[in-house]
């Protein structure tokens, strides 16, 4: 074993990005145990406890930070103390503290970098509205990551770029990809004929994906922010996001996507639709087929669906296989016969809000009756999001989860009690979880929950139970976090991985009714 | 300075406005200690004092002023850098850098617990229950939850990742080291097991601690008034153990000053807490949390002492 301690003198980091850290780091290969702390009495006892206390550290004060770590070879000690001062001097740069040129304010910024069209804006709600205005003001598109901005400014905004053709992608916008280039959260994906206009971050993230691994790609990637289709702003981007992907020469097929919009919305997109000169698909979950296809456009009543539609318009040679094949159906009988015949419980334990909508509008389409914190129906509300019951879908990016956490896209592993909290219930049958690769998200996602998800297993074998899970991994071959090695992760500890949301939610279905579709 | 534009402070501290009105005209007040986004801290010349400039959304605390202009104060902060220093210019006017910050029309903020109403809110389980599921549901994990979590709730099976976290373990002794001095009716060492404790600014044991003296404090616990006799020399304990900024709390905490938050939660423990407990729950990333887990277990403790009297 190897250990090396360094101290930085003066230098204050909040606790979650030193927890975050810790914990980042405590899960790699090859690290027995990592530490990063401020150098109180009290921490430096504990890297007594565990032999780090060198003199150095024994010599720093509270107001210096401690970093320790032990890994199994010189080499890879030498790699984790370098990751932990890359990690800490780009939380301090993009701070505005590091040595790259850092600004206070959106002026600033374009005196900067006087060629920018476009700003990012993520800022406490109370200044986010006026941020946007100002760079709107100053002829730039905006995304607005900053969510509780209020819808009247919402809509202020968005009239103020809809009259000098600005996009205004937010608030509460997590997903873009402009020019081949991802905003946000986003994965890689090809650059093809597909145009995306959507309400959903998630949402958007799994067409494109999909749209990959079909082997196409995508245009521009616009994303709306949640409420652009509710009544009081009209859909103000969507519908400039659909004129403007009509009028780009590079976009053939266009592609919405939504949960379902308020109707006096509907009707105004879809009447632009009818008069748009490129074919268009409509992803509205739960939403209306025949108003959608009695305009032309080609509905689509899940994601997956929305993404083989675009290329089945794009290439009207191409054969996509819907089909559930053979060693999905194998795998589900054998799951089923360990499972108990008596009634049990689907857990959906997400990330991304609209795959939870996703999963929620399948299974309620089989007749199954299920609860979650994104469901709009009174009678599928959750009542109590710390206990589950019947089949129960949460969607734990949600505010009541992520308070005083960092969103379990960027930290999966606020997920792994959860996990064990389900597993523990007779009830839970199958676990359905989901992992998003790709900008902005965790880079090991399912290495983090990897242990939680053994565990789970181990505790429901020996209370005489079997627990399935079934999973998914929105992420492409292109994608940082590897796609591949998530998925032999996954595997390793006997989860099935699918290859859509969609999927993964049909096989969690399939496990708990008593035939096999 | 003819010429030099001042902007105005919007509210400050009564004890800090005290502490400055002994101030000549001209004296360096101290230097700056150290930067954040919202928050800049000053240390006084002979290091016995902690004051702090921040924005206004910023939750008012102890020795702090608060500014009306964000953009103003954003601006400044960007220049600032440990060690400049502070100055009292003018008449009631701080210059730092060539910024001036007015502070003859500010509200003054009384930040003491002894100024709160002497009817205490009446002490009941009910109330202990919800305070203790909104931590369940709302706190933040990374702190000592788990650990004020497993300490309420044995049975609880901590998860592998949580017990590998080392600071899991010193949390659990130093709440059970507490509870065994009190059954012992003496505070001896426990504070010394908190103290520092954990990875950020203000260490989660420093937050857990001003919880639970400022709630003692406020309900007069008759071990606290017994541990109150020796507030000297438990502040020469912390200093040192744990970083500045967190000591001065503790500090202030042990001369009866806590931040509006927790000041609020304390004199409305007898309704509905709901909008106090989010207040408190909201400062910091883990600071809510590991206060409200300490302002829990001192309820706690005096619903024991209720019912043993």
């Amino acid at each position: 074993m190897a250990s090396k301690v360094v101290i930085e003198n003066n230098a204050y980091h909040d606790s979650v990005t030193l927890m975050s850290l810790s914990s980042k780091i405590n899960s790699f290969e090859g690290v027995e145990q990592a530490v990063v702390s401020m150098a109180t009495q009290m921490n430096k006892d504990l890297l007594e406890n565990i032999n780090l206390l060198t003199d150095e550290a024994q010599e720093a004060t509270g107001n210096d930070l401690i970093i320790a770590v032990i890994a199994n070879t010189d080499e890879r000690l030498e790699e984790v103390i370098e990751l932990i001062h890359d990690e800490l001097t780009s939380k301090k740069a993009k701070k505005g503290k590091g040595k790259d040129q850092t600004v206070k304010t959106v002026n600033s910024a374009l005196n900067a970098m006087p060629d920018a069209n476009m700003a990012i804006i993520s800022v406490p709600a109370e200044y986010a509205a006026r941020e946007a205005r100002q760079a709107l003001k100053k002829d730039m598109h905006v995304m607005l990551f900053s969510d509780n901005v209020s819808i009247e400014d919402e809509k202020a905004l968005k009239e103020m770029g809809r009259e000098n053709d600005l996009f205004v992608m937010g608030p509460d916008c997590g997903t873009a990809i402009i020019n081949n280039g991802g905003l946000c959260f986003a994965n890689k994906v090809s650059e093809g004929g597909i145009g995306l206009v959507a309400a959903s971050g998630t949402g958007l993230q799994e067409v494109t994906v999909q749209i990959d691994r079909l082997g196409y790609g995508i245009t521009q990637a616009i994303g709306t922010g949640g409420r652009d289709l509710h009544e009081s702003i009209g859909g103000i981007m969507m519908l400039q996001g659909l004129k403007a992907l009509e009028n780009d020469e590079k976009t053939k097929i266009i592609t919405l996507i939504s949960k379902p919009p308020a109707p006096s919305v509907q009707d105004k997109i879809l009447k632009e639709v009818s008069q748009c000169k490129k074919p268009v698909v409509v992803c509205f979950l739960d939403g209306d087929t025949q108003a959608v296809e009695s305009v032309g456009a080609a509905f689509s009543p899940t994601l997956i669906d929305a993404a083989r539609k675009s290329v089945e318009l794009l290439d009207p040679e191409v054969k996509v296989d819907t089909e559930i094949n053979e060693d999905v159906a194998a795998w589900v009988k054998a799951e089923k016969a360990k499972l108990s015949d008596s009634p049990q419980d689907i857990r959906g334990l997400f990330c991304g809000g609209t795959l939870t909508s996703e999963a929620l509008s399948i299974i309620r389409s089989t007749g199954e009756s299920v609860k979650s914190n994104v469901a709009k129906k009174a009678e599928e509300k959750i009542v109590d999001i710390t206990e589950s019951t019947g089949h129960t879908l949460l969607d734990m990016g949600d505010d009541d989860f992520t308070k005083g956490n960092p969103h379990p896209m960027i930290e999966p592993s606020l997920r792994n009690e959860r996990i064990i909290q389900e597993a523990k219930d007779p009830k839970t049958a199958v676990l359905l979880l989901d992992f998003e690769l790709g900008f902005g998200s965790h880079e090991d996602p399912a290495g983090v929950t990897l242990d939680a998800l053994i565990s789970a297993k181990d505790q429901a074998e020996q209370a005489g139970r079997h627990l399935s899970i079934v999973s998914y991994i929105c992420g492409t071959s292109k994608d940082k976090q590897d796609y591949q090695q998530q998925q032999k992760k996954l595997q390793s500890a006997g989860v099935y991985v699918a290859n859509s949301n969609e999927m993964a939610t049909r096989i969690a279905t399939m496990l708990v009714q008593k035939e096999v579709n | 300075m003819a010429g030099m534009h001042s902007y105005q402070i919007k509210q400050i501290d009564n004890r800090l406005l005290k502490w400055l009105s002994h101030k000549q005209i001209g004296d360096q007040l101290g230097t700056v200690h150290s930067v954040f986004d919202k928050v800049v801290n000053f240390i006084s010349c002979d290091g016995t004092t902690l004051f702090s400039l921040a924005e206004n959304k910023v939750v008012q605390s102890p020795g702090m002023m608060k500014v009306f202009g964000n953009e103003d104060f954003s601006n400044m902060c960007s220049v600032l850098k440990p060690g400049i220093t502070i100055r009292l210019v003018g008449n009631q006017c701080l210059e730092i850098n060539n910024w001036q910050w007015d502070f003859s029309n500010a509200k003054v903020w009384e930040g003491d617990i002894a100024s709160l109403s002497c009817t205490k809110p009446e002490i009941a389980a009910s109330q202990l229950v919800m305070m203790n599921d909104f931590i369940q549901n709302h706190g933040a994990r990374e702190g000592i939850f788990s650990a004020w979590k497993s300490f309420n709730d044995p049975n609880w099976e901590v998860p592998e990742a949580t017990r590998k976290n080392i600071y899991f373990l010193p949390f659990l002794a130093g709440l059970k080291q507490l509870v065994e001095e009190i059954k012992e009716k003496r505070l001896k060492t426990f504070t010394g097991k908190f103290v520092g404790l954990g990875v950020g600014l203000t260490p989660s044991g420093d937050d857990f601690l001003t919880g639970l003296l400022a709630t003692w404090q406020y309900f007069e616990f008759p071990l606290y008034k017994e541990l109150e006799t020796q507030r000297a020399t438990l502040q020469q304990e912390f200093k040192g153990r744990t970083t500045d900024v967190s000591y001065f709390m503790l500090k202030h905490c042990l001369e009866g000053q806590v931040n509006e938050t927790l000041l609020d939660l304390l004199k409305n423990l007898d309704g509905d807490l709901t909008s106090q407990l989010q207040q408190v729950l909201d400062i910091g990333s883990t600071s809510g949390t590991d206060m409200l887990a300490g302002v829990s277990v001192a309820y706690q403790e005096l619903i024991n002492h209720k019912e043993e009297t």
